[in-house]
């Protein structure tokens, strides 16, 4: 590289040096340049976050509706209980000794002792409308409920390990009946239910994030093809190809962040005009998708952020790289 | 200054641009290269701004042997020598001022230096009242006097014009040529590619004629002849 080796020529102009130290402003000038080709090429830039802003929300629309089916799925699965029955003779030191067994097992998650007395109680407190009931009661005369332990497992899969207790020859003893039985086909049916929700919600994963990615990708393609000619110039007056390639990587990270802020909007706004009907579906199970949203914003809202610049970043770094070779 | 040695060209599958070509440049000469469509000129200039690379032979500017030339290196030696194109190639979404300032700000230029040298250079051009207009706002001589502004912002040693004024009037293309034939005055080597009579002959300067890739007349105050 000798291109010095002959004179400059004398021009009529007064120019100045054109030695200058390479990384001189270089960082604010990608900055500058990013920022206008993002307002000068406004409908191009539209189109682009409009493009990621749509991708954003159905993949958002799919954590809301897996939050929703896991969420169902878990309560239902916490309704499920196993009620234990006493025999009459069984001694409350034999129940209370039961009852203190089955807290210390791993496995559940909680066991509440309802006396026959409280059982009655509340019995009664709930059928004082039925004068059938409360008739039928009065015809019996004492109390024909039973001292009862509500056993609540931690999975419904540890209900197999907890039957297995009650079906000991030592807690025979005191045991009458116990209803896990009659709740054995929901517990079946729930869980037969969340597999097949976890295995659709995983599938339609991966297919809503492919097909987002291909978009995603795709646009900033068609966004690049449009500079493709002024890619060509900048390396005709000498522009290397990373002052060429670095403002479009700073252009692809303020679409993400824009498209990310429009989409959470949108998100939030679609989610308080749908809250009402939500809400009323959605209370049997406590449950609220803002409240979700909420809880978990820092952690969906900065994955989203982190993939959507990393996938823009890629796309455009191959999509600039393919017009640098003139 | 450039030195073509046996340069050949060929694409595949059975095209031949240049095939042999020698071609010796002094420093401060205008030289125009003439020749029909498909004659090899426009592949002379790509080889020289290493827009292609040479299939054999060899091609040193001001002593750099740019046939083995590093994909890194090309930016450097795209702003040592001022290129003119036929289509302008201006940048369509930055402004006059910004076109030029353009080329200096990609080798790390000062905003300083840029404020101060990009004015001068307009002003040589006359369009110093046009710095704020886009390309589309411009005519099509103001356009290639905005192109011709930005190949010379390096000072360079070398100006390589493409068909220039291929696309100008009568009027403009006269004012063109004669920025052309100053520059060359103050001592820029101008290689002047083109398929226009009465610009060659206005110049009456070194005429080099290139037919289906071969120099066939090299005449050093040549007339356009083919």
């Amino acid at each position: 590289m000798a291109l010095q080796l002959y004179n400059l020529p004398t021009t009529h102009y007064n120019l100045q040096s054109t030695t200058y130290s390479f990384m001189n402003h270089s960082f604010l000038r990608v900055l500058k340049f990013a920022f206008q080709d993002f307002y000068r090429n406004f409908w191009l830039s539209l189109a682009t976050i409009t493009v990621l802003v749509l991708a954003l929300l159905s993949v958002n629309i799919l954590i809301s509706l897996n939050a929703i089916s896991s969420n169902i799925v878990a309560s239902v699965k916490d309704k499920v209980d196993v009620s234990v029955f006493f025999k009459k003779e069984a001694s409350a030191a034999a129940i209370n000794n039961f009852q203190e067994k089955m807290k210390l097992m791993p496995e559940v998650k909680a066991a509440i002792f309802i006396a026959k007395d409280q059982a009655l109680d509340s019995f009664k407190l709930k059928h004082e409308d039925d004068p059938a009931i409360m008739e039928a009661l009065k015809e019996v005369g004492a109390n024909p409920l039973l001292d009862t332990l509500v056993i609540k497992a931690r999975n419904t899969e540890d209900y197999a390990k907890i039957l297995a207790i009650l079906s000991l020859e030592e807690s025979q003893k005191i045991i009458k009946y116990q209803n896990y039985t009659d709740h054995q086909k929901i517990i079946d049916n729930v869980n037969s239910i969340s597999n097949r929700v976890e295995k659709v919600s995983l599938i339609l994963t991966a297919v809503f994030s492919l097909i987002a990615l291909l978009i995603v990708f795709n646009a900033v393609r068609v966004m690049i093809y449009t500079h493709r000619e002024e890619i060509a110039v900048m390396r005709l007056v000498g522009a290397s190809n990373s002052f060429i390639r670095a403002p479009f990587l700073v252009e692809a990270c303020l679409y993400s962040v824009f498209a990310l802020i429009l989409a959470t909007a949108i998100l939030y706004g679609l989610t308080i005009m749908a809250g009402p009907y939500l809400n009323s579906f959605l209370e049997t199970y406590n449950f609220s998708l803002a409240n979700y949203f909420n809880q978990n914003f820092v952690k969906i809202f900065l994955s989203e952020l982190a993939a959507v610049a990393l996938l823009n970043i890629v796309s455009s770094g191959i999509a600039v790289g393919k017009y640098l070779k003139v | 200054m450039i030195h073509f040695r046996h340069v050949t060209k060929f694409y595949q599958p059975d095209t031949y641009a240049l095939k042999g070509v020698s071609l010796h440049i002094q420093p401060g000469e205008f030289i125009s290269i003439i020749g029909q469509s498909g004659s090899g000129k426009t592949t002379l200039i790509k080889l020289l701004i290493a827009e292609e690379k040479l299939t054999s032979g060899g091609l040193v500017i001001g002593g750099w042997d740019i046939s083995k030339i590093h994909h890194r290196e090309v930016p450097i030696l795209r702003r040592q020598i001022g290129v003119i194109f036929q289509d302008y190639k201006l940048l369509p979404q930055k402004t006059v001022f910004e076109n030029i300032a353009f080329a200096l700000e990609a080798c790390g230029a000062s905003n300083n230096k840029i404020g101060k040298i990009v004015p001068q250079i307009l002003k040589v051009v006359n369009l110093l009242d046009k710095r704020d207009k886009y390309p589309r706002q411009l005519s099509g001589g103001e356009q290639q006097r905005v192109g011709i502004a930005r190949a010379l912002i390096h000072r360079p040693k070398i100006l390589v014009a493409d068909e220039p004024t291929g696309n100008l009037d009568i009027a403009n293309t006269r004012e063109i040529v004669e920025l052309l034939r100053k520059l060359n005055e103050l001592g820029t080597t101008v290689l002047l590619v083109t398929h226009e009579k009465d610009v060659v002959n206005m110049l009456k300067k070194r005429v080099v004629v290139l037919d289906r890739g071969q120099i066939v007349s090299d005449q050093p105050v040549g007339r356009y002849v083919l």
